[in-house]
């Protein structure tokens, strides 16, 4: 039984079991829900605790009934009606105990399986290329990983836990009820299923227009975020009212939108209530009649309409389920969208598991790149040897990042060939592709940790002496002192803002600790005063220049100091070669240079 | 001490749940026709334990066989249908009343929020830095959202079950107010219960909370981040952290379902003792009731509810009033920069402007601007030359009275701009921006801005005027594209001409330039910016903070600003004659230029 159990739950046999409700397509990329023996003893113990509540919550109206009856019949001796009351309430509160651990079963169950979604939904996603990931928007798969993944979660836990208790309960009541009265009974399986019906189509009605509520907020917040954004806008043109007026009409929508809710929203509750005491007049009306004619007693009339009480419960919670699967199954396959992907980048059977990098230069052969259609590089040849320092500039958006992406993996070229140590980048395991190259990009993407688990991103098992090394490399000491606990403190939404300076520096000294082959700097010092940039720039491009490096930069300053400079203009090299030699033909390296020295003569008329 | 703290805090909350009811003041009438509502509502539900208490004792009890069986029948069936008509009577009083009171608090909220919304418009523009846009935002969105729960749980709800439960035990002690006495006795041990419950459920759920944020904000890192760390060949450990969030929040999760899996149980047990002492009571102390008995067994059903409901609301009402601070803490903000009673009219405008000793510091201790003099006299083509930071677009923000000046005065045909109407001074200068923003919604929602008198023709003509028609007819839909948030859609240069149709269909009387070269407009969409350009300063009196040295030689006059000072004015031959400061930086500018 405890493996079959096991099989059934670790297997997609479940979701096939689920999906034999739902019209959904294949059920070939679904993920295993890993419950662990921990997880299906739970399902057992829950099987067994909710048949005991069952079995108690269906005996106390029957027992209240007989006590009833035998309260009519006069002359009971106090002791008597003593001990009935105190079995009562002893089975009850007993019947309380079980039905909280019955209760608790499958909500415990619940954020195990979310769990265990989540975790599998994480290793897929960290699987994936970051282009894929960035396609989805990353609001959109918050919301996967969040309601979606406990819409699922809820509806097999809580869902498979309503379907078996109203089984159960209804089951069990109707034997009962069908031997105590068939008459009386018949009104119940009449009103009950219509009851549950009713609550179905309610609470679906009531989802829909929630979601349309959803929709109107959004724009609610979106139209406040950019009027306050936008205030020098607004202020400006004094078109505070204009602005305000619109607000309204939002909100007014916003309020439709709402009073639509509510509409199904605000009588649900009370229709089932008010179908419930129709319910009772109907036992009392077809059950008074045989209690009159003396077919009934009145105790058994009372019976029936505690278990009408009892059985409410599961008749809206069989409403409720319904709804729930309804739920879970729209984001079963909104899970299984993104499971079905794969990532286009991963190492394959064309990866050489021991290329050799240790000769370190690059190449770029004839490379060109379009994205969605536009061309991003074109025909970009040129190559530089180990040991050298590269430095790339040109204006913005002419392609130097791609530039960058391309020799990372982050893309592949469309056409021509990129080469690192002589070998083509697509046949390089992406583990030593990593190894070998380290770039602290101008946006460094620093993790809510401390700074010390942050920059040991880089290298896990890094030595305090080689922590300290970096930190000097990147001029981070000072900025220690400054932090409240130091490598400690904890960076982040809930920890402390750096600068932008601090957050390049961060990242270069990150890279610096993996000791890399390849280091690249991408503009990555452009939040850094002037002063502290050629402190920093002194100290670590020795250590580049020992390897193999390249830095994209603006600044004139900078790129005198490289051996060989490439221009990128329009997705184009324009200019390669030595920066004296650049800085002596006209071009665009030279009005560079040109405009630098005027702005820092500037500069030096305003001191 | 302690106590008359809390007595202070007492009092303060008070003040601002009248403050929300006095948003309540429109909708007065209504409101007393919710609470008759309400009232009928009481009366119905509570009517029918009594019916059914008539139809045991008279016709169903051992005692009523004084009467023959058809008699008993009709009498029951007369009671049923007056039964089925009071369940009729009472979903409608329910429904209507809660539908009313929902539209009331829905109305009340829009009310606030729209407040809220002027209020912010209202602030000083030294509010709208980066991170306090960000807690505004948190004041319009989520705050006043905590405070709708309040309207809705903590206000209306609550009153609606405390009348319910006072109409429930006024009820129960006229049936009979011995088996009313014994089920109150059960009143104090459910509240207890759910309180002690209800605190350990809500410290449980803020655990959840956080585990859930922390895990939520890890996410949202590795996925923006997910290439660094690939790069890093961190992406087994991150996994690791992300499990280990997930694990930490599943733990929360158990915790929360511990507690709150008690509250059906306790209430199921409660219900259990009041059975049990009602049976005692009608069994030892006041037999021959078994009418009461049944009636009393439906209302123990049903009326723990509005207690249950009421433990939890009282909770809600604590977070909810913490928001109402925030938020009307908000509302009190002082507005500093105020319209004078009376304000002139800038209706004859003419455009002299007039700086008079003007000196200016943001912050209080950092001078931004030190005595600044000058003129302008009306159709003025005017220039302001300097280095970064010498406080040239303090000049314009100053003019537009974003902020007001620390010492001297701004004149504007010879009145003090403090004497105009805000909005009136500022729709008569028109600002042109480099990096224009615009609002989502379509092309014709951020030309138009939303004003009426502003017809379909006009703007068109407006677009063509600032040759931005060309690309707008090549869009999908024309003028009703829609821009989707901010206006990604368009490159800067196109959203730089939407911006000029934006301030030529204002039809400002000064345009104020803050003209810096752009390296990401092409140079086609350059030469049409430049274009439109001259045209809108055509006939109007014109301020531009200039770095190009074309802009600033054919300026009628030029300031030359360096750390907060005007140090020279004039026309671009005086001031080269003068050989100053002003010479420099135009050799510098002219050299970048040829370039």
């Amino acid at each position: 039984m405890f493996s079959f159990l096991s099989h059934f739950f670790t297997s997609p046999d479940l979701y096939c079991m689920m999906t034999a409700f739902m019209p959904t397509p294949t059920a070939s990329t679904v993920f295993k829900v890993r419950l662990g023996p921990a997880g299906v003893g739970l399902l057992l113990v829950s099987l067994i605790l909710t048949l005991i509540a069952t079995l108690f919550s269906l005996a106390l109206p029957r027992y209240l009934g007989q006590i009833i009856d035998e309260l009519l019949e006069n002359g009971l001796p106090p002791r008597h009606i003593l001990t009935m009351a105190g079995v009562y309430l002893g089975a009850a509160l007993v019947g309380a105990v079980f039905s909280k651990a019955m209760r608790q079963v499958p909500m415990r169950l619940n954020p195990r399986i979310a769990h265990s979604l989540r975790t599998d939904l994480y290793a897929h996603l960290l699987r994936l290329d970051d282009d894929q990931v960035r396609r989805h928007r990353t609001g959109d798969l918050m919301s996967r990983l969040g309601s979606d993944v406990n819409a699922v979660a809820e509806m097999i836990s809580l869902g498979g836990h309503s379907l078996l208790r109203a089984a159960f309960t209804l089951g069990f009541a109707f034997w009962i009820m069908f031997a105590r009265s068939p008459s009386l009974a018949r009104i119940m399986a009449v009103m009950l299923p219509l009851m549950i019906l009713i609550g179905y189509l309610l609470l679906r009605s009531i989802r829909k227009r929630h979601l349309g509520v959803q929709e109107k907020l959004g724009e609610l917040t979106t139209y406040c975020q950019e009027s306050f954004q936008g205030i020098r806008v607004i202020k400006g043109m004094g078109i505070e009212s204009l602005r305000a007026d619109a607000f309204r009409g939002i909100n007014s929508a916003f309020i439709n939108r709402n009073m639509a809710l509510n509409r199904v929203e605000v009588p649900a509750w009370p229709l089932m209530h008010a179908g419930f005491i129709l319910g009772n007049a109907a036992l009392l009306w077809i059950g008074g009649q045989q209690v009159i004619r003396g077919e009934l007693s009145l105790g058994v009339l009372v019976e029936f309409q505690q278990y009408l009480m009892v059985l409410q419960w599961p008749t809206l919670s069989l409403a409720w389920t319904m709804s729930l699967i309804l739920r879970g199954r729209a984001s079963l396959s909104r899970l299984r969208d993104v499971t079905r992907e794969q990532p286009s980048l991963a190492d394959g059977e064309h990866t050489d598991p021991d290329a050799d990098l240790s000769s370190g230069g690059i190449a770029f052969e004839n490379v060109s790149l379009t994205l969605d259609g536009n061309p991003v590089l074109c025909d970009v040849n040129f190559s530089t040897a180990h040991g050298q320092l590269l430095g790339i500039t040109g204006p913005t958006g002419a392609g130097k990042t791609m530039l960058l992406n391309l020799l990372l993996r982050r893309f592949d070229p469309g056409r021509g060939t990129v080469r690192i140590s002589g070998r083509d980048v697509r046949a390089l395991p992406a583990e030593s592709l990593y190894q070998f190259i380290r770039i602290a990009p101008q946006e460094p993407v620093l993790f809510s940790m401390t700074l010390e688990e942050n920059l040991r991103l880089a290298k896990p098992d890094a030595t305090n002496a080689e922590l300290n090394e970096v930190l000097r490399l990147s001029a981070l000491e000072s900025d220690l002192h400054e932090l409240p606990d130091g490598l400690q403190t904890r960076i982040g939404e809930r920890g402390v803002t750096l600068s932008g300076g601090q957050r390049q520096r961060c990242a270069i000294a990150r890279a610096l600790l993996g000791a890399p082959e390849l280091m690249i700097l991408d503009d990555s010092l452009s939040a850094v005063d002037t002063a502290t940039e050629a402190v920093i720039l002194r100290r670590i491009l020795p250590f580049m220049r020992q390897r193999t490096g390249i830095v994209v930069s603006h600044r004139h300053a900078t790129l005198r100091q490289c051996d060989q400079v490439l221009v990128l203009r329009h997705g184009r090299v324009e200019q390669f070669g030595a920066p004296a030699d650049l800085e002596a033909r006209p071009g665009y390296f030279a009005e560079q240079a040109e405009r630098q020295r005027l702005r820092d003569e500037l500069e030096a008329l305003n001191v | 001490m302690s106590r008359k703290a809390s007595q202070a805090a007492l009092r303060r909350d008070h003040g601002y749940l009248r403050r929300i009811l006095f948003y309540a003041k429109p909708y007065t009438l209504l409101l007393i026709l919710g609470l008759l509502l309400l009232l009928l509502q009481v009366i119905s539900v509570n009517a029918m334990p009594l019916l059914i208490k008539q139809a045991v004792d008279r016709f169903l009890a051992p005692e009523a066989q004084t009467l023959d069986i058809p008699e008993r029948i009709a009498g029951l069936k007369e009671l049923c249908i007056l039964l089925a008509a009071l369940v009729g009577g009472m979903f409608i009083f329910r429904v209507a009343h809660a539908y009313l009171m929902t539209w009331i608090g829905q109305c009340v909220l829009r009310d606030l929020r729209v407040a809220v919304f002027e209020k912010v418009q209202a602030l000083p523009m030294r509010r709208f830095d980066e991170v306090r846009v960000g807690r505004l935002m948190t004041r319009a969105t989520s705050d006043l959202d905590a405070l709708q729960e309040l309207v809705r749980n903590g206000i209306i709800g609550m009153l609606a079950n405390l009348l319910l439960l006072v109409g429930a035990m006024v009820f129960m002690w006229i049936l009979e107010w011995r088996l009313a006495l014994v089920t109150f006795a059960a009143f104090p041990i459910l509240a207890g219960l759910l309180t002690w419950v209800n605190l350990h459920s809500r410290r449980a759920q803020r655990t959840a909370r956080d585990a859930t944020s922390s895990l939520n904000s890890l996410t949202q890192e590795t996925l923006s981040g997910l290439f660094t760390l690939r790069m890093l060949n961190q992406r087994g450990s991150i996994l690791e952290r992300l499990t280990g969030l997930s694990e930490d929040l599943r733990r929360a999760r158990s915790r929360v379902a511990d507690w709150g899996t008690w509250h059906f149980p306790i209430l199921e047990g409660t219900r259990a003792l009041a059975n049990v002492l009602i049976l005692i009571a009608c069994g030892l102390w006041i037999p021959h009731q078994i009418g009461s008995l049944v009636a009393f067994l439906y209302y123990i059903r049903f009326f723990f509810r509005p207690l249950e409901e009421l433990a939890e609301q009282s909770q809600q009402l604590q977070s909810g009033l913490a928001s109402a601070e925030r938020v009307f803490d908000l509302l009190d903000e002082p507005e500093p920069l105020r319209d004078p009673p009376a304000p002139l009219s800038l209706g004859s405008f003419q455009g002299d402007i007039q700086f008079d000793h003007v000196s200016f510091t943001y912050d209080g201790v950092h001078p931004v601007l030190h005595d600044v003099r000058f003129q302008i006299t009306p159709g003025q083509t005017v220039a302001v030359v300097g280095a970064t930071g010498a406080g040239k677009s303090t000049l314009f923000n100053l003019l537009c009275r974003f902020y007001d000046v620390t010492q001297g005065a701004i004149r504007i045909d010879h009145a003090d701009i403090r004497n105009y109407a805000q909005r009136e001074l500022r729709r008569k200068l028109g600002v042109v921006q480099q990096d224009p923003m615009l609002f989502s919604g379509t092309l014709t929602d951020n030309l138009t801005l939303g004003r009426p008198d502003v017809s379909r023709a006009e703007m068109i003509q407006a677009a063509k005027y600032v040759n931005a028609h060309g690309f707008i007819q090549a869009l999908p839909n024309g003028y009703e594209t829609d821009l989707g948030e901010g206006g990604h859609r368009l490159s800067t240069g196109q959203k730089q001409l939407i911006a000029l149709a934006r301030v030529l269909l204002q039809n400002p009387d000064v345009l104020l330039l803050l003209d810096e070269a752009t390296a990401s407009v092409d140079s086609e969409t350059e030469a049409l910016i430049q274009d439109a350009l001259a045209k809108l300063m055509r006939n109007r009196t014109s301020i531009a903070i200039a770095h190009r040295l074309s802009t600033v030689i054919h300026a009628d006059t030029i300031l030359v600003m360096r750390h907060g000072k005007l140090v020279e004015q004039g026309t671009h031959t005086q001031l080269l004659e003068l050989d100053g400061y002003y010479r420099t930086l135009v050799e510098v500018m002219r050299r970048g230029e040829t370039l």
